[in-house]
């Protein structure tokens, strides 16, 4: 069924302003005091010292670590579906791109937070920010882990005000419908837009400028990250090949997420007739090129091990792959590129529960990959004497479990109190085919 | 001189809508300004004022972000002078990702603002006459014109399909 113009603001805004269930509120309770249980867990790593959690040498780098990838991976594909296929003029991102964006500075907001957790003396963690001061501007510049930062702030500063940016008509779509203190706030972050030519002409250059923009930075983020690795000479991430492998990986477990978030937006907020079945479709094929780019990036990282001859490489590979991590190695395997060839068959990507299962497979199986990455190569490096292995202990696995919770608060009130899907763009394809006979002239 | 008069239209079709913009514009009337729900680039064509310089500054300002930060990291190196290895204290190849992160980051910054500038966007209520249809599926064509041709744009707008047609005094 097809949507009439104003049918989107009525099935959008509905949805906005629907007086929330007791479950809503018991979903957000719980994450409250799941994230509450995290603070006490990180109180208690600050008081007691790093010691408290599993990283010692030789792996200094643990779930921290680990997650801190794995979250800003997940912050991939939602500018990979609002900027990447706006410039590409993809209509089908119309429905689900502002729950992806939202999803990505959600997920980088939390990512933000395990680097300052690992520092362990986080009331400083502003050294590394080059501010001047009477030691001048000191960071070092060649570090990964300055470039980490500037490359990780810049990409939430950026993502935040391309959201914002589009959601201006919808937010005034919000103010016109609203009364109270709703209207107020909607009010001051509409800006006193009217859709008027002259808003949308600059409105418009300045959407494509920033879409421009943030095409190139979500590929230089997730580089920059595993520049944080591939900078090192430890066997199994001083690699080239790692900047391409993270940027598709992180992108395959963004999709991955947005289509668990999209299922759930339109089962619960009633947006089915907005969000429907063939986006959600559309993010699963692409999750199978997403997947086969992360086979092929496994199969040449196995194949450039043995065609290297490097001792080291070799035996490396043979470690994790067959007798050091064989289960988190293969299960890895299996949920990130097998599980997705699923979607070549129709009704596993057009169906809810096996959307749900494989996308569910694969947000965990891009898990275990950075899990793997991150622990294995310093478990297991040049010497035999040195190696050793790492157990996550309840302070960082109930931090771990908080930063899910953490980031689903944020969403859950986004769901409730902004506009979950565009109203703008949902009406354009509408629109543009009626004006093509007119401009065409 | 001034126009007086404001003759407003309103459409549910935007072939009409597009239609009366053409019809106005071969009528030499300028003062037009319209609402639309949704950007229409294609109807550009009808005002006098194309594009937008919004990428202009976000390129200067994108110039600007990669200038600072290879000064801040080539002055940071130069300031401390640490040789490693015998090689330079400012090394350019590291200093490219910085300098790449800095211009997205001034050229986002700057065209974001742009918006709220160059659209006259400020919190506020939205400008007098503006009704709420206009987001949703309505589009508005304000006609500011002497009062002698009052009559000639309100026959425009009606021959055009408008839905409604007012006219009123310009504040």
């Amino acid at each position: 069924m097809r949507l009439a113009l104003r049918d989107y603001n009525q099935a959008i805004l509905n949805a906005l302003f629907r007086p929330p269930s007791p479950g809503y509120w018991a979903a957000v309770l719980f994450c409250f005091t799941v994230i509450g249980w995290g603070a006490f867990c990180w109180g208690y790593q600050i008081c007691e010292g790093m010691g408290v959690i599993g990283i010692n040498h030789p792996i200094g780098w643990g779930t921290y670590i680990a997650n801190f990838v794995f979250w800003i991976g997940l912050g991939h594909a939602g500018t990979l579906i609002s900027a990447i296929l706006f410039l590409f003029r993809v209509r089908w991102r119309n429905a689900i791109f502002r729950s992806a964006e939202a999803m990505t500075v959600f997920a980088v907001m939390t990512a933000g937070l395990f680097p300052l957790l690992h520092l362990g003396r986080v009331w400083i963690f502003f050294f590394i920010l080059p501010y001047p001061n009477q030691r001048h501007v000191w960071p070092n510049f060649k570090s990964p882990l300055v470039w980490d930062v500037m490359a990780v702030s810049t990409y939430l500063t950026i993502s935040i005000l391309f959201w914002y940016a589009g959601m201006l008509p919808d937010l005034a779509a919000a103010r016109d419908n609203s009364t109270g203190l709703r209207h107020k706030v909607y009010r001051f972050l509409a800006a006193g837009w009217t859709g008027a030519h002259e808003q949308w002409r600059h409105y418009l250059r300045a959407y494509m400028g920033l879409a421009a923009i943030t095409t190139p930075l979500v590929i230089s983020v997730h580089s920059v990250v595993s520049f944080d690795f591939s900078m090192a000479l430890l066997p199994g991430w001083h690699t080239t090949i790692f900047a391409p492998y993270f940027v598709a990986g992180a992108i395959h477990s963004g999709l991955a997420l947005v289509v668990i978030l999209l299922i759930l937006i339109r089962y619960f907020l009633d947006l089915k007739l907005v969000i429907r079945r063939e986006h959600l479709e559309q993010a699963a094929l692409l999750m199978i090129l997403t997947g086969s780019i992360m086979g092929y990036s496994y199969g040449c990282e196995a194949f450039i091990n043995w065609y290297s001859a490097d001792t080291f490489e070799r035996q490396f590979a043979a470690w994790r792959s067959l007798t050091g991590w064989p289960v988190a190695y293969w299960l890895m395997i299996w949920s990130n590129v097998v599980a997705p060839l699923l979607f070549f068959y129709r009704p596993f990507r057009t169906r809810t529960l096996p959307l749900l299962i494989l996308s569910g497979f694969v947000v965990f199986g891009m898990w275990l990959e950075r899990y793997v990455i991150v622990i294995t190569a310093t478990a297991h490096d040049f010497m035999p004497e040195n190696w050793s292995r790492y157990i996550p202990r309840w302070p960082e696995i109930s931090i771990g479990l908080a930063s899910i919770a953490w980031f689903s608060f944020y969403f859950l009130l986004y769901s409730k109190f902004l506009p979950v899907a565009s109203i703008a763009e949902n009406k354009e394809p509408q629109v543009e085919q009626q004006l093509q006979v007119v401009t065409a002239e | 001189m001034r126009p007086e008069r404001r003759v407003v239209g309103i459409y549910a079709e935007v072939l009409n809508f597009a239609e009366a913009l053409r019809r106005l514009q071969e009528r030499g009337l300028k003062h037009i300004t319209t609402y639309t729900p949704i950007g229409l680039e294609g109807l550009e064509r009808f005002f006098p004022t194309k594009g937008s310089p919004i990428r202009w500054f976000m390129l200067a300002a994108a110039v600007t972000g990669g200038v600072i930060a290879f000064i801040m990291c080539i002055g940071s190196a130069e300031y401390y002078g640490l040789t490693v290895g015998g090689k330079l204290p400012a090394t350019v190849i590291p200093y490219c990702v910085v300098g790449f992160e800095m211009l997205i980051l001034f050229a986002g910054i700057t065209g974001f603002f742009m918006i709220f500038a160059m659209g006259k966007l400020r919190s506020a209520a939205p400008s007098p006459g503006y009704d709420p249809q206009f987001n949703e599926d309505k589009y508005g064509l304000f006609v500011d014109c002497p009062p002698d041709r009052v009559s000639d744009v309100t026959e425009i707008l009606k021959a055009t399909g408008a839905e409604e047609v007012h006219d009123r005094a310009t504040g």
